[in-house]
């Protein structure tokens, strides 16, 4: 390996992989807090969908 | 929903093509000479890149919690703010870090108490601490108000950090001043600013995606109100 591949091996390659990684976490982050919270929508419009159903209007 | 999806998956494909060109670019186009940092110098491509996506990020909060403060305390800005802080400190992170790989082989060190890296450090560590405060306060309104008159007077360590390597010595290379570095030539100008685009392109990308989670967020939070209420 020639001294500007071993330069380029040493610090730009790490580089890309720190910013391909923290990309990759932080996009999972978002990815998974939104679907905890499309879950919890879902769950909720049940609720409100079985209230509105039931004459009584208690919460079950 | 289905127009906002579409925007969102043009805008991916369209920054993974740009971030695909930004590293060919970064891995083939001429270096500067040896004198002016060589190979090494390729890392600026990337490492300039996303520091500019960090200033960015910042800047658009400082934008956002003045527009907030200003126009009636309207949630999306709010919203806009904190999901660019979010984003400003990985960002700010990947800074940090991609410094720190080219810092070894050129200085000799991983870490230097260098004014430009002093306040970098400083700087993400306000916005780490301005998630931290928001995350203490429960009544949304007065986390908003809070949050934004924070942004507002953290957003003085970005010009800071950014103007650090003129007004103290410094070892840090300053891209923008002719006395480090030559002018680029233009294939080096083209490789950076296709990274600047890239970069920006991503910023958007994960902006709209974070500000999305926030507005589900408010959407569960007041149904639960109604559930709870009726």
């Amino acid at each position: 390996m020639s001294p500007e591949m071993s330069d380029i091996a040493s610090f730009l390659i790490p580089a890309y992989i720190i910013f391909w990684l923290l990309t990759f976490l932080y996009v999972f982050s978002i990815r998974s807090r939104q679907r905890n919270l499309e879950r919890d929508l879902d769950a909720l419009k049940k609720v409100v969908e079985k209230k509105q159903g039931d004459p009584t209007g208690k919460p079950m | 929903m289905a127009r906002r999806d579409t925007l969102s998956v043009v805008l991916i494909g369209i920054s993974g093509l740009l971030l695909a060109a930004a590293v060919f670019f970064t891995f083939t186009v001429p270096t500067a000479q040896r004198e002016t940092g060589g190979d090494v110098q390729r890392i600026f491509y990337f490492h300039v890149g996303i520091a500019w996506v960090a200033g960015l990020a910042l800047l658009v909060t400082f934008a956002a919690s003045i527009l907030y403060l200003a126009r009636g305390e309207q949630r999306q800005h709010d919203i806009i703010a904190h999901a660019s802080v979010e984003i400003g400190v990985v960002f700010g992170v990947m800074v940090i870090a991609s410094g720190m790989l080219w810092a070894r082989p050129v200085w000799n060190t991983w870490w230097t108490w260098d004014p430009r890296l002093t306040t970098t450090a400083i700087s993400l560590f306000i916005y780490v601490a301005y998630l931290m405060l928001r995350g203490a306060i429960d009544d949304p309104q007065r986390r908003a108000r809070f949050a934004a008159v924070y942004a507002i007077i953290g957003f003085a360590s970005v010009p800071v950090t950014f103007f650090a390597t003129r007004w103290w010595n410094t070892i840090h290379p300053d891209l923008f001043s002719q006395g480090d570095f030559p002018p680029l030539a233009s294939p080096m100008k083209v490789a950076m600013f296709v990274s600047l685009f890239a970069f920006t392109l991503v910023y958007l990308v994960l902006l709209r995606a974070r500000a999305r989670v926030e507005q589900a967020a408010d959407e569960v939070s007041l149904l639960k109100q109604n559930v709870l209420s009726s």
